[in-house]
């Protein structure tokens, strides 16, 4: 009986210091972890590239990408392909009166809302490595650094692939 | 509508929507298009005409640009795999519309990253805003002074599907799929008259 309950007690301890640990622990672990970092292997005569990768958000608070730094590249940005419509269609083309007509722009930060996941995908959101500093090939991995706005950094390491 | 039938619909839909004597699979002759001279990836000067007797694939573009571009190269890549002995009468004609950046020689090492039939085309910005204007497409520059590429090249996406005779039969959007874009060209290949 008195073993039962020691048993009992030590069992109570146990779930109280999971509970009161469990989320030091995750904090530790990384509040925004990264999945699936990609880039493309660049035209041999080009320099310049884009990178993409999922970022999850595993707070209860949104955050953002404010900035994003490499040494293997000259310069690092965030960016944004979108899709819009031509301001002009084509004359006499019923049903072409617009047409889908891709921008490409700088952003200044990337939402991941709480408990949510920002995607970095071709045809939309991604990061420009301008000015590669070296020569690569499928296989080859590059490493990037993302700082969110509250302050703590995030190492990204991506694969290059075509 | 599945998404299959919706591109369909708008391949076809200069046909649907009444271009004369138009009926079944027979393609309309669209009312864009037509012959123009620029200079190829080798710096020599290159007609339209000179491809008669091939289905041509024309899409407008620029080498500095990281997405869209290479993914429709990827596509057609596809494209020419699955269309067989057929690809060898399949020429793509890539027309950049940043000929400060794409010099010929520019463009025939990007070109060559992919596994396309093509010919990258340049030349003096007058003439590529005239190719623009004959096929409806539409670019502009936008100075993005704030960012290393200096300015970004916003311009439609569409690719066009000429016949053998160089005439302008077919629009596929984007989004359109490798099986859409091999069975467009088979129709550009039998199309008659």
């Amino acid at each position: 009986m008195r073993q039962q309950s020691y048993s009992k007690r030590l069992t109570k301890a146990f779930l109280l210091m999971t509970v009161v640990l469990a989320p030091a622990f995750l904090s530790a672990q990384s509040a925004v972890t990264v999945q699936d970092a990609w880039a493309r292997v660049p035209a041999p005569s080009k320099s310049d590239t884009a990178m993409f990768f999922v970022l999850e958000n595993h707070t209860a608070q949104a955050k953002s990408v404010v900035a994003v730094s490499s040494t293997a590249a000259e310069k690092t940005e965030m960016h944004e392909m979108k899709m819009t419509e031509s301001k002009a269609g084509m004359p006499g083309m019923p049903g072409m009166e617009k047409q889908q007509m891709m921008r490409m722009s700088p952003v200044e930060k990337i939402a991941i809302p709480a408990n949510g996941k920002a995607t970095l995908a071709p045809g939309g959101l991604h990061i420009m490595l301008f000015g590669l500093k070296s020569k690569v090939a499928e296989g080859d991995k590059i490493a990037v650094t993302l700082k969110l706005d509250d302050g703590t950094t995030i190492p990204v390491n991506a694969t290059f692939r075509k | 509508m599945d998404r299959r039938r919706f591109t369909q619909l708008f391949v076809t839909g200069a046909c649907v929507l009444g271009a004369a004597g138009c009926s079944g699979k027979k393609l309309p002759i669209l009312p864009i298009g037509g012959n123009f001279r620029l200079t190829d990836q080798d710096g020599k000067p290159f007609e339209l005409v000179s491809l008669k007797g091939n289905v041509v694939l024309i899409f407008f573009g620029y080498t500095s640009c990281p997405d869209a571009c290479p993914t429709t190269l990827s596509k057609l890549s596809s494209v020419y795999r699955k269309l067989g002995s057929d690809a060898k009468r399949v020429k793509t004609l890539y027309i950049s519309v940043d000929p400060q950046r794409d010099t010929p020689a520019v463009l025939k090492a990007d070109l060559g990253n992919f596994q396309v039939d093509s010919i990258g085309l340049t030349g003096a910005k007058e003439d590529i805003d005239q190719v623009v204007k004959l096929y409806g497409a539409e670019y502009e520059i936008v100075p993005t002074p704030e960012s290393a590429a200096k300015y970004t090249v916003a311009h439609t996406t569409t690719l066009y599907g000429l016949d053998v005779a160089g005439r302008a039969r077919m629009l596929f959007r984007y989004e359109a799929t490798v099986d859409e874009v091999v069975a467009g060209v088979k129709d550009l290949l039998a199309a008659a008259g």
